[in-house]
């Protein structure tokens, strides 16, 4: 049975098995591997994405939960920041320029939540506080963003400059 | 950056296939023009393993002047891409965009040992940095010959050689052909010798500097392939079914529910669900009924410190000095407290997972994140019968493994080699949570019984460490043991002693009792909890109890934290690092507690200092915490970390692994801890076994004390053992209480405060 998506801006027509966790599809069907596998159980955030409903987890939900929706990967950030922008292109979206330009990554396999996160956050929210940042990344998920490496004194500098960059 | 793959490699190779002949093999061969292991079985020839001591081995200079740079270090996410791509280019005098490192591939890359324990810049990199100035004193020599100019007379300049109007790149002097050094390497047990000496520091250009690190734009822009991303072409993907208990075999395997897309393959005690699609194994893994021998043989989470006292064990003297027992009993005053660290977890966000291709002609390629390539090639071939020649294993990024993929190299490689070899195709091993939760080789628990005895003025006349440590150095891999294949008996895991003796008494005795692993006295595995090298591996749980129990002689003799550390010490360095932190973090001269100290009433704040020297590289922090006892939260405010790791490659690269390494030891004083039964490990999710989140993040400062002339050490780990015990002493200042078992948590703590 088909299921249709539209992902990072293309309608797209999958045809994993309708209770694959939307994870599986996006990075065996159809090959984007920014969304990472950390936990399968909701508990690290290292497999979000955008959806309509804003950032949500993808390793537990079943692709058919999220039918029909807008789903964003990091892939698809800056086609998104230039159709915000109505530009034709952007190289990068604003909050992967933060990143490289606070040198946040350390091994990177947790980045994709963070800047999910991230992009989440400055929708609603353009101009966050240090203690609105360390809620979005610690509260107000289904768990918090886990780093490993320690990096989460860099993200919260980058989610600023992001803000900043998107002014 | 350009990718990772060995430029020209791929297409050479189907080149190769498609004409159907192979390329001879010599010394004169470009490494990337050597056949790959795969070709040479292909082809029935030998495969040359790459020397350390040709110079082609390491660098092909390409004729557009691009560099190529080989090295059997990996890359973690500490930044050493970077900083020895920026030693590499410094020696070679070429800019730092030429280079283009390939790290870890072990068809091309030569063995350098284990990337760990913080030593790739201090040893790989050392090396580098000789081999280097070997390569540049060749080319001077090729240029001198080309141009008639003796060496004396050149110069160079990014990649160009000159004399007067007379120049030549070194691309034009080589365009890709491999290099022999013009005094030949020669390596030994005292290190790696070259003709050439490497510049003096005064004419760094570019080390020193904080260059962008070269993996980051791609890890931004999820263009890096982690090796969770690698797909290779006939890949079928697997789950393991691990035992029940940590020493329990199967006693049958049922079969998965009808429509299951899926396959069980079994090899002893190996049980594994494979399918096309990643889901359907998943799903097939958790539907299949295992039943699995009983196993009770763990001591529990509260019995395990009795147990290690009772387990007979080999005592190893760190330290012995004058008369302990009759300074002691002599004493004036005396003190004696018992600290205690828990079994730890690495902890990678993202599981372990590997490649394996098993082909019919015996060749292997294994795909992993591995912290050290070369040995698992070893390891593979060894469980295979096969030789070394016949296996390439292809590092790719993965998730931060610190120390979990070091001795023990990859479990889930090893895994999917005998799940290849039984399908004969490639096989993904992808570990779930639990898998790694459970059945990653965690950081091992620790006793430490402190005594010391005073004189009438305060003085340490006697001091002891008696310390009872699980093993931290397994090297066990699971595909194998559990596979049923002999393997040659890993080395008996022992917990050791690390690092030196910060203070100097004039009675001391110091031991280790090494403990065996828990369990494994009746297990039918070569193993019990296993438990390896974590971060900064004995250290960090010896300096844990060590300086936290020198503030408690400190407290009891009334003296400042920081000023009673400074009295005791004569090495500079050491002075000059806790200096640097106090004087950052304003540290308050005063004794500790504090006089406000309390454990009711509202949240108290408190400082704590700690000093620890690593692998030669000095540190000390200063922790600033609140502490609400009603509640019995620990927040870290601000933590302050001076350190002194001789030559600085890239300050920012080493001010983040200081960052690192404060908010990872901040999580596991605060919050973790490995919990088991008697038959296995319970912490299996994040839930039982929780994280620091990042609203518990401290201001982090870092000093970075200059010091050109001597020598780079390591970075990635002196930091992490002066946040457990400032942490304590933090508390105690705030307080008056002192923690001594970790975790703090916050019953821990509202216990402690009763
Ligand atoms: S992988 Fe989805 S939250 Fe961890
Ligand atoms: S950067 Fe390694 S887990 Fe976050």
């Amino acid at each position: 049975m088909a299921i249709e998506l539209v992902v990072n801006g293309e309608k797209t027509t999958v045809t994993s098995s309708p209770d694959t966790p939307l994870l599986y599809v996006l990075r065996g069907e159809l090959g984007l591997s920014g969304p990472k596998f950390g936990c399968g159980l909701e508990q690290c955030g290292a497999c979000s994405v955008l959806s309509d409903a804003g950032a949500r987890r993808t390793c537990v939900k079943p692709v058919s939960a999220f039918e029909g929706q807008n789903i964003t990967t990091v892939e698809g950030l800056p086609a998104l920041w230039a159709k915000e922008q109505d530009i034709p292109e952007a190289d990068l979206h604003p909050i992967q320029q933060a990143w490289i330009e606070e040198q946040v990554p350390q091994c990177g396999y947790c980045q994709n939540g963070m800047m999910i996160t991230t992009a989440n956050l400055l929708a609603g929210n353009p101009n966050p506080t240090v203690d609105e940042i360390k809620t979005a990344f610690s509260t107000s998920g289904p768990s918090a963003h886990l780093c490993r490496c320690g990096t989460y004194d860099q993200i919260i500098k980058a989610v600023q400059r992001a803000a900043e960059l998107m002014a | 950056m350009r990718s990772q793959q060995e430029p020209g490699k791929l297409s050479r190779r189907g080149l190769l296939k498609a004409g159907g002949a192979l390329v001879v093999m010599s010394a004169a061969v470009p490494v990337a023009l050597r056949p790959s292991v795969a070709e040479a079985a292909a082809a029935g020839a030998p495969f040359p393993t790459p020397a350390l001591t040709d110079l082609a081995t390491w660098l092909t200079v390409h004729a557009d002047g691009d560099i190529t740079w080989r090295t059997g270090h990996v890359e973690l996410g500490q930044g050493n891409r970077t900083a020895l791509a920026q030693m590499v280019a410094e020696e070679l005098d070429v800019s730092f965009d030429t280079v283009t490192l390939v790290m870890g591939d072990t068809d091309v890359t030569p063995d350098q040992g284990v990337t760990a324990a913080s030593s790739t810049i201090a040893r790989a990199g050392q090396q580098a940095r000789l081999i280097a100035a070997e390569a540049r004193a060749t080319l001077l020599s090729l240029a001198s010959d080309r141009l008639h100019v003796p060496v004396s007379r050149l110069r160079v300049d990014n990649g160009v050689v000159s004399s007067g109007r007379k120049r030549v790149s070194y691309g034009q002097l080589v365009h890709g052909k491999a290099l022999t050094a013009v005094t030949p390497i020669v390596i030994d047990s005292q290190g790696t010798h070259v003709g050439a000496t490497p510049k003096p520091y005064t004419e760094y250009k570019l080390v020193g500097r904080s260059v962008p690190r070269v993996d980051i734009a791609d890890k931004v822009r999820q263009k890096t392939g982690f090796v969770h991303d690698i797909r290779v072409p006939g890949m079928l993907h697997a789950r393991v079914v691990h035992p029940k208990g940590i020493g329990s075999t199967v006693v049958s395997v049922g079969s998965l529910p009808p429509g299951s897309n899926a396959q069980v393959v079994r090899l002893n005690n190996l049980v594994a669900v494979v399918a096309e699609q990643e889901w359907d194994a998943i799903k097939g893994a958790a539907a299949l009924p295992v039943t699995w021998s009983d196993w009770n043989g763990l001591p529990t989470t509260e019995g395990w410190p009795a147990a290690m006292r009772a387990i007979p064990s080999k005592i190893m003297t760190q330290a012995s000095k004058g008369d302990f027992d009759s300074a002691f009993a002599a004493a004036s005053s005396t003190l004696q407290a018992t600290y205690q660290t828990p079994f730890e977890n690495h902890g990678m966000i993202g599981p372990s997972c590997g490649i394996a291709d098993v082909r019919p002609d015996g060749s292997v390629t294994v795909w992993s994140s591995t912290q050290y390539p070369q040995g698992l090639r070893n390891g593979i071939a060894t469980m295979l019968g096969i030789s070394a020649e016949q296996v390439e294993v292809v590092w790719a990024d993965g998730s931060g493994p610190y120390g979990r993929l070091s001795a023990n190299y990859d479990d889930a490689a090893s895994e999917a080699v005998f799940l290849s070899q039984q399908l004969g195709r490639p096989v993904r091993v992808q570990w779930s949570r639990e898998d790694e939760h459970i059945w990653e080789p965690h950081g091992p628990g620790t006793l430490h019984d402190m005594s010391a005895g005073l004189d009438e003025s305060g003085n340490v006349v006697a001091w002891k460490h008696d310390a009872f440590m699980a093993p931290n150095n397994d090297s066990t891999m699971l595909g194998p043991i559990l596979a049923g294949v002999a393997m040659p008996a890993p080395r008996k895991p022992v917990g050791s002693w690390t690092g030196p003796d910060l203070y100097q008494f004039p009675n001391m005795l110091e031991l280790a009792h090494q403990i065996p692993e828990l369990g494994a006295d009746t297990s039918p595995y070569p193993f019990g909890i296993r438990t390896t090298f974590l971060r900064s591996p004995g250290q960090y749980q010896i300096t844990f109890a060590q300086e936290a129990f020198v503030d408690e002689i400190a407290a009891k003799a009334g003296q400042d934290p920081l000023r009673f550390r400074l009295r005791l010490l004569t090495d500079t360095r050491a002075i000059a690092v806790l200096k640097a932190a106090a004087r950052r973090a304003g540290w308050e001269p005063r004794p500790s507690p504090r006089k406000e100290a309390s454990t009711s009433g509202g949240t108290v704040t408190g400082q704590g200092i700690a000093f620890v020297v690593r692998d030669g590289t000095y540190a000390a922090a200063v922790v600033k915490a609140e502490v609400t006892p009603a509640t019995g939260k620990i927040l870290l405010t601000e933590v302050t970390v001076a350190q002194d790791q001789g030559q600085i490659i890239n300050p920012r690269a080493i001010e983040r692994q200081i960052s690192s390494c404060v908010i990872q030891t901040a999580s596991r004083v605060l919050h973790e801890e490995v919990t088991f039964d008697t038959s296995n490990i319970t912490s299996a999710d994040w839930s039982s076994y929780p994280l620091l989140r990042m609203d518990e993040t401290p201001t982090i400062s870092t000093v970075l004390v200059p010091n050109p002339g001597t020598p780079p050490t390591g970075v990635g780990e002196p930091a992490v053992n002066v946040i457990p015990s400032a942490i304590s002493s933090a508390v105690f200042d705030a307080t008056g209480v002192r923690l001594r078992t970790m975790p703090f948590t916050p019953e821990a703590v509202m216990a402690a405060m009763a």
